[in-house]
């Protein structure tokens, strides 16, 4: 009996089947196979930012996830979570500490938004902490190759070197 | 041409027209770039 | 001017905040979430239009105008690189800096440099260079902005240039988001207009080109020739490939440029706005040297010859059109001053702040950086600009020949060449800042003839070489670095389609992924 733990996660769009056939038909001719999931870890967080613009304060809410591995933090359009039980073996652990995940969401929002909206301005940024939340990537073997792929999205990146 | 010298009139004209030429290229040998055009909505 | 010619510069203003209101009510803000969400499409179109008319509207409106009336058509030089200028970029390294600053995580042009090569002391260098010389570039847009107010409004120069100044601060400060999504755009048509009505309106007045080229030759026939009035560069190829090369290839070296590849939606954007970018260079670029080669027969007694084609729309377009055409020429001027501004003020307080002052500065304290920084580039900006301005044309020639001197081979080796390595990128920026500083400043450009950025570069690119080749040993490219430059270059196990189409979004998680997996796999 596999070993599960139940996580917050954000809800797959493509399952190993639709993968599948999304290699098939990306590598017409070669041996493709799915390998296995990942479960990635993501910090989330709920940003409330608002900034005075030329005409008068706006405000916007905005999802902002933390890469729980790399540090690298990125806004994200809005997703459905559930909870849900995953294999352990297939979860990757957060390797980043949560009060770094929280400053590298606060940079990132900060820079995003002096950039959109083109000033140098102390935007008033609130962030609700929402926990851990981790994303499903699919590993599928082409060839000799492996590919990563992102199951909310379907985009895909080759592994090779990395992963060999 | 327009009551340039030669060398003036390239100048004015030679220049672009060689420009325009290397986009064209630029054009027809990047024809597989648009593989890359491809958004998670495209994607199978 | 005319009571005229500011009632329509205070109409366009007023249109132009009308638009950003009801645009921000109707949903510019779900724009700015979708640009913050990394979804904003800025189609090739408005990467190609806006590449050219809001990084370098002072020097075209005023620097490229001034060297025609001085210079006649040997002016046309520069303009001959410059209309290749966006499509050498956008075919040389936009396609692939996209795609290795994607694998890399690399968010800033001086990140990506750190990055690719990675040292400290790249990003210091690298840092302090930019702000220094983006901070004299914003000068000439200071001085632009301050001449086009004072001829606009009749004021005295210091007092329009204080209000230029402040403008462009307020700008800075307050938000000039509706220059960007909603204006740029417009702003460049109404310019592209502007400049091809003033010429239309010169040729017409002058009985077209055929009869203007006569004339001028009848006045001074070296006026004709590619050597410049009375032959002054005659023979002198070491100035004209370094006019050449300044704005064609020296695009690929600037910092506030290349960070647009970055930013691209879409790799394959590079294609088409390559090929929008020769379009509108076509006819954007010759023609302010044109207007200015012109008004040497129209106005022949300019005091100033930067003025020329603000000087020639007042005299020829009616009153309505001249005040439309300036407020466009001057709203361009403040916003590539604003964006200059930014991204000095940014690099100061990401770059070099955060990563080497104060590591763990606060937002506030970050904006404090970036604010005081332009502030006092404003402040000491309005003092040059006012006790001995310099021409914008010799300030912008010797910002971006120091600039496409220091980091043209560094960005283009980043992409095309393994062995470039960290020492290499490092000496060959030191070297070819330098030897362009000083070649302007100590000079060797009327010694040798050889213009600035030709000497510059040639330095900086054999010092690339000769650097990277010596140091292979001692300071290899690190592993991870050719293996990015590996996935660029489109090599791998995976079917070459199916590679092209990759999301390079997703190389870090991959990277993280591979790493894992490989620990994994050493455990067992």
């Amino acid at each position: 009996m596999t070993d599960r733990i139940e996580l917050e996660v954000i809800e797959p769009g493509i399952d190993q089947v639709a993968v599948g056939d999304i290699a098939a038909r990306l590598a017409p001719g070669s041996d493709a196979s799915v390998q296995r999931g990942l479960w990635y870890p993501y910090f989330r967080f709920d940003a409330d930012c608002s900034a005075r613009a030329l005409f008068g304060r706006r405000g916007m809410q905005l999802n902002c996830l933390v890469d729980g591995l790399t540090g690298l933090a990125a806004t994200a359009p809005s997703f459905c979570s559930t909870r849900d039980a995953v294999p352990r073996a297939d979860v990757l652990p957060a390797s980043l500490m949560p009060d770094a995940a929280l400053l590298a969401a606060r940079r990132y929002l900060a820079t995003s938004l002096g950039r959109g909206f083109r000033t140098i301005a102390d935007f008033d940024i609130r962030l609700a902490d929402r926990g851990t939340i981790h994303k499903l990537y699919w590993l599928v073997a082409i060839d000799d190759g492996q590919v990563l792929v992102d199951s909310l999205t379907g985009g895909w990146i080759p592994m090779t070197a990395r992963a060999a | 041409m327009f009551g340039l010298p030669p060398e003036t009139a390239f100048l004015v004209f030679g220049f672009p027209a060689l420009w325009v030429i290397y986009t064209l290229v630029f054009l027809r040998r990047s024809r597989d770039w648009e593989n890359e055009d491809v958004t998670p909505e495209d994607r199978p | 001017m005319s009571g005229t010619v500011i009632f329509f510069l205070v109409l366009y203003y007023v249109v132009v905040l009308a638009i950003g209101y009801w645009a921000m009510k109707k949903g510019a803000g779900d724009d700015l979430e979708g640009y913050l969400l990394g979804g904003r499409k800025v189609g090739p179109m408005a990467t190609a239009l806006t590449l050219q008319s809001t990084s370098m509207s002072g020097y075209m409106f005023l620097g490229a105008g001034g060297l025609g009336y001085m210079q006649g058509y040997w002016a046309l030089w520069y303009a001959a690189g410059d209309v290749g200028g966006g499509v050498l970029n956008m075919s040389v390294i936009g396609r692939r800096m996209r795609k290795l600053s994607q694998i890399m995580g690399a968010l800033t042009a001086i990140e990506y440099l750190e990055k690719r090569y990675p040292s400290p002391a790249i990003r210091l260098f690298a840092g302090t260079l930019t702000v220094f010389l983006l901070g004299f570039y914003a000068l000439a847009q200071f001085i632009a902005g301050g001449k086009g107010m004072a001829l606009v409004t009749g004021m005295p120069y210091p007092a329009a240039l204080a209000i230029a100044v402040a403008v462009i601060l307020v700008y800075t400060f307050m938000g000039g988001y509706l220059a960007v999504a909603y204006t740029d755009f417009f702003q460049s048509l109404v310019m592209l207009t502007g400049v091809l009505w003033i010429v239309i309106a010169c040729l017409h007045e002058l009985g077209g080109l055929t009869a203007a080229n006569e004339a001028l030759g009848a006045l001074d026939p070296t006026l004709l020739s590619v050597w410049g009035r009375g032959l002054g560069f005659q023979g002198q190829w070491g100035i004209v490939a370094g006019a050449l090369l300044i704005f064609s290839v020296g695009y690929m070296g600037w910092p506030h440029v290349v960070t647009r590849h970055m930013a691209m939606t879409r790799p394959g954007t590079a294609r088409k706005a390559g090929m929008w970018a020769t379009l509108w260079n076509l006819l954007f670029v010759p023609t302010p040297y044109l207007v200015g080669i012109l008004a040497i027969l129209i106005l022949p007694e300019l005091d100033d010859p930067e003025m020329a084609i603000f000087e020639v729309a007042g005299a020829l377009l009616p009153a309505a059109v001249t005040g439309l055409v300036m407020a466009a020429i001057m709203a361009a001027i403040m916003s590539t001053a604003d964006s200059l501004l930014l991204q000095t003020g940014s690099i100061a307080a990401r770059d070099l702040y955060e990563r080497f002052i104060n590591p763990h500065a606060t937002e506030k304290q970050m904006v404090w950086v970036s604010r005081s920084l332009v502030t006092l580039i404003a402040v000491v900006g309005y003092a040059v600009a006012l006790v001995e301005p310099p021409t914008v044309f010799s300030i912008v020639i010797f910002a971006t020949s120091v600039l496409g001197s220091a980091f043209l081979p560094a960005y283009l080796c980043a992409v095309w060449w393994k062995k470039a390595n960290t020492p290499g990128a490092l000496t060959s920026m030191v070297i070819g800042a330098l030897v362009a500083f000083t070649w302007e400043y100590g000079g060797h450009v009327e010694a040798t003839r050889i213009h600035p950025m030709l000497a510059g570069l040639v330095c900086s690119s054999i010092t690339m070489f000769v650097v990277s080749l010596l140091t292979q040993k001692i300071a290899p490219v690190p592993p991870q670095v050719l293996e990015a430059m590996d996935e660029t270059a489109e090599v791998g196990p995976i079917p070459p389609a199916m590679l092209a189409a990759a999301d390079f979004s997703l190389a870090p998680t991959a990277g993280a992924i591979g790493r894992m997996l490989n620990a994994e796999r050493r455990d067992d």
